[in-house]
């Protein structure tokens, strides 16, 4: 599903991100990735969403070497991503319906399609009330579970959440991480979810993997229960 | 595909509405910079057509000798094809002036004495038949007539240097200065949309970056700016028209007061004048959006908004 192969960055200030990362992350594993504040996490994320590209090594995505992606190719590789970021990132002046709907019109989904899908998804994280309502509207945790809806809409194979939970209070913390925890389980849907709260990782008691200072210091190993 | 289509096209006059302050000032700065480029266009265009009416009217008059004109066996149409056979010469702006007519011409401008031109009879006319001539470049003005002189059949011409001499220097001007201050307008309005778009997009660069996240393609992302672009830029287009066409309306009637001429009628360019202005709008509009979201489509970063 996800493999990272010798894969070393390095930002045009110096700083060296990461140093020789080795991970293989399989097809419906759900993957915690901790570490301290700079240690490279969010690197390793933007690699994956094709944001940062590594100066050496090579990162495959679902069988495709994404150092073979050219400009255009690009966004057709995102939509097989599901992204959830801690700011949410939903766009203030579209409703709750049209934020989630947005990721189905990109894709050229039908207006029938998109009336179709969204609903259900909605309802899927408990929203189908709020459909019409602007995000700042919403509480905190409702915001992301919007993201999530938006994540789901295209039925990805894997999901990149950076730190999901960072705006959500602890109660709503456990509901998301418990949501993705849902999906994965039920649909077999890959997750990767950064994280510094380690109260939720010994809960849910998934694979981690630690970061410090660019390089895999810990890995507790692949989840061999969950394979698909 | 259509679908997508009229949800950008949607979403572009949206977004034109919910920035709505944005807008006004864009078309605001557009329409400024229309109606000036339309106005520098418009006053050159009257020049021009005031020179071409000077330039009408800017005519040699060729007499010729008394044994040409006296002579029975000389034929007007000989001499004019002699005279049109000079380089320079206008062969259209050719027009022969017999004598009396001349003669008549001439008496017109006197209201005494002509008591005693009436008793000189026929002999009174001492005026030679002449032609009326007008040159196709008025900068080559003195070589052609210096040719004119040198023909066996002309005695003189009658000429004005310095009059032409200032109508040439006048274009001269008009058109190097015209195409300055076209230039430099073009520029500026070009320099001040971008400016302008780009500030929209930064406020909207949380939007992007979410739309390139969830795999939007370029053009995706750049159809609702650039109907932003084009409606402000139609808009710009439509009011600046009206304003030129009002403002030279009132302004053509003072200036056909001043100047013989006259100025240049509105109704002969009014249809070329909105597509100009249309087009021009239109095309700054869109320009200005491209330019300005070309540098954020271009990297491929910026998802996660660090």
């Amino acid at each position: 599903m996800i493999e990272f192969r010798n894969v070393y960055k390095t930002y045009d200030n110096g700083t060296k991100a990461l140093r020789d990362l080795n991970l293989r992350v399989n097809e419906g594993e759900f993957v915690f990735i901790v570490g301290s504040s700079g240690a490279g996490k969010s690197t390793l994320l933007k690699i994956l969403m094709h944001e940062e590209t590594p100066n050496s090594g090579e990162v495959i995505v679902n069988n495709t070497r994404l150092s073979t992606l050219s400009h255009k190719d690009i966004p057709y590789y995102r939509r097989t991503l599901g992204m959830v970021f801690q700011d949410f990132r939903l766009i203030p002046n579209m409703s709750v319906f049209d934020n989630v709907a947005f990721a189905m019109r990109v894709t050229g989904a039908s207006t029938k399609a998109i009336r179709k899908k969204v609903p259900y998804v909605l309802a899927h994280v408990g929203l189908t009330d709020k459909s019409h309502c602007l995000p700042n509207e919403l509480s905190g945790g409702e915001q992301q579970r919007v993201g999530l809806a938006r994540a789901l809409i295209n039925n990805p194979a894997l999901i990149i959440a950076d730190e999901p939970t960072g705006n959500v209070d602890p109660r709503m913390s456990f509901e998301i991480v418990d949501m993705l925890n849902q999906i994965n389980r039920n649909n077999g849907t890959t997750i990767l979810m950064v994280t510094h709260e380690h109260a939720l990782v010994r809960k849910f008691r998934r694979r981690i993997v630690e970061i410090q200072n660019g390089e895999l210091v810990a890995d507790s190993g692949p989840e061999v229960d969950y394979y698909v | 595909m259509f679908n997508n289509f009229k949800y950008l096209v949607r979403e572009g006059l949206r977004n034109a509405w919910s920035n709505r302050l944005m807008t006004l000032a864009s078309v605001g700065v557009l329409v400024c910079c229309l109606v000036l480029m339309g106005s520098a266009v418009l006053v050159s265009v009257n020049i021009s057509h005031a020179m071409t009416w000077l330039k009408g009217e800017n005519v040699v008059m060729v007499f010729l000798k008394d044994a040409v004109s006296g002579s029975d066996s000389y034929s007007v149409d000989d001499v004019a094809n002699q005279i049109k056979s000079v380089d320079n010469v206008d062969p259209n702006n050719v027009e022969f002036v017999p004598k009396e007519e001349g003669f008549n011409a001439l008496m017109s401008r006197f209201d005494k004495g002509l008591e005693i031109i009436d008793a000189l009879g026929d002999t009174a006319n001492i005026l030679p038949d002449a032609f009326r001539v007008g040159f196709k470049d008025q900068s080559r003005y003195d070589a052609t007539v210096e040719q004119l002189k040198n023909l066996d059949v002309v005695y003189t011409v009658r000429e004005n240097r310095e009059y032409a001499k200032r109508l040439e220097g006048i274009r001269k001007t008009v058109t190097v200065v015209g195409v300055w201050i076209v230039g430099l307008l073009l520029v500026v309005s070009l320099f001040i949309i971008t400016n302008t778009v780009k500030l929209t997009m930064y406020v909207r660069k949380l939007e992007i970056s979410i739309m390139k996240s969830v795999g939007a393609t370029d053009w995706f992302i750049r159809m609702p700016f650039l109907v932003e672009g084009v409606t402000i830029g139609l808009a710009a287009g439509i009011i600046s028209f009206a304003l030129v066409a009002y403002i030279y309306s009132s302004a053509a009637s003072a200036i056909s007061q001043v100047m013989s001429a006259g100025a240049y009628p509105l109704s002969a360019i009014i249809l070329q004048l909105l597509l100009a202005f249309l087009g021009c709008g239109i095309a700054s509009g869109a320009m200005g959006s491209l330019v300005s979201i070309g540098k954020y489509l271009k990297d491929d970063g910026g998802v996660s908004g660090e």
